[in-house]
């Protein structure tokens, strides 16, 4: 059965997107089958990155329109990888975000049911060996949905205040309550700190102890990104630059998990 | 946290803030139910790992508290969430 690997965070912009798109690129360039899902439904983005438009969007899914296969589209013989790479999307058009936003707690319990029977069909169907849902910061209903069916949750966070304050109450309130094992990815930390030496160390320690959470791993901050953000899959065009050999190290940290 | 034997009100739906407040054991049962929409105890032993009989009274203290539904069919027993 395959690993079922959810990416959340408190706060915006913490570069989930980013992290999850690369992270699902780099196992299906080493010939895995996996399953990228967007449950961002608050502020798509994977059509931009892929330039894809489905035929049917998760949104449709969780309104029993199709099945959670229909939603999927296969984006490796785009992108030349040896293992497939399936994407389902969220309906970014503005109706579909005020829909999403006008539902009642009736309609999240079949959320929640659908989420986690999607999940099952499609590791079952599709033999994914790892199933990866990009989601809403927050405490958003969808995101906590996807939480609730993974196997392993990992808050991508900066380390400003404000993230650590809010990823700690995360951390307690819904990890912990949800019984997963969770880690920490940092993200857009100066370079220098990084390589300075123990700077590793020091954050593992600092993350351990202010929020009770592993370090996964940790991405340098690069202005680059920002500017090529949503133009380019750094796994697959860059395959030798920092951030990609970043997010390698965390594919292969999370394979020990 | 929600304990065993509370009652709670005929709309409170089983969506995530009402697992989250659920004790761990009530919400493996209650997720595993999610999963499978309806199931019988044995159903949800095989999805949960834990014996039939210990599943079983997890499954009817969630009845018990109103997040649950069962009814019979023939001689099985099936649970399922309202939705």
């Amino acid at each position: 059965m395959g690993k079922t690997l959810a990416f959340h965070s408190y706060k915006g912009g913490t570069g989930k997107t980013s992290l999850v798109v690369n992270l699902g690129a780099i196992y299906a360039k080493q010939g895995a089958n996996v399953c990228v899902l967007d449950f961002d439904f608050r502020a798509p983005s994977l059509n931009v990155l892929f330039k894809t438009k489905p035929q049917f969007w998760i949104n449709d899914y969780l309104e029993g329109k199709c099945g959670i296969v229909d939603t999927l589209v296969d984006q490796s013989e785009k992108f030349k990888l040896p293992g497939n790479l399936w994407v389902g999307f969220a309906n970014p058009s503005l109706e579909a975000l005020k829909d999403i936003m006008s539902k009642d707690r009736k309609w999240e319990v079949k959320a929640l049911s659908k989420t986690l029977s999607g999940k099952k069909e499609i590791l079952e169907e599709k033999k994914v060996d790892y199933l990866i849902y990009d989601t809403s910061p927050g405490a958003q209903y969808s995101s906590i949905n996807a939480l609730a069916g993974a196997d392993l949750i990992s808050l991508v966070m900066k380390a400003d205040e404000f993230d650590l304050e809010g990823t700690k109450e995360l951390a307690k309130g819904v990890y912990e309550a949800l019984g997963r094992k969770s880690g920490i990815v940092l993200n857009k930390i100066p370079l220098e700190q990084i390589a300075a030496a123990g700077g590793r160390e020091r954050f593992g320690r600092l993350i351990a102890g202010d929020i009770g959470l592993p370090l996964v791993g940790m991405i340098p901050c690069m202005c680059e990104l920002m500017a090529f953000g949503g133009k380019s899959i750094y796994a697959i065009d860059k395959p030798d630059h920092t951030f990609t050999r970043s997010v390698g190290e965390i594919a292969e940290a999370i394979k020990k998990l | 946290m929600l304990r065993p034997g509370t009652t709670l009100p005929d709309d409170m739906p089983l969506d995530v803030t009402t697992l989250l407040s659920l004790p761990d054991h009530l919400r493996k049962s209650a997720l595993a139910l999610s999963t499978l929409k309806e199931a019988t105890a044995t159903d949800l032993s095989r999805e949960t790992g834990r014996v039939r009989a210990v599943e079983s009274d997890y499954l009817n203290q969630l009845v018990s508290m109103g997040l649950v539904k069962k009814k019979r069919k023939g001689r099985d027993v099936y649970f399922y969430v309202e939705t």
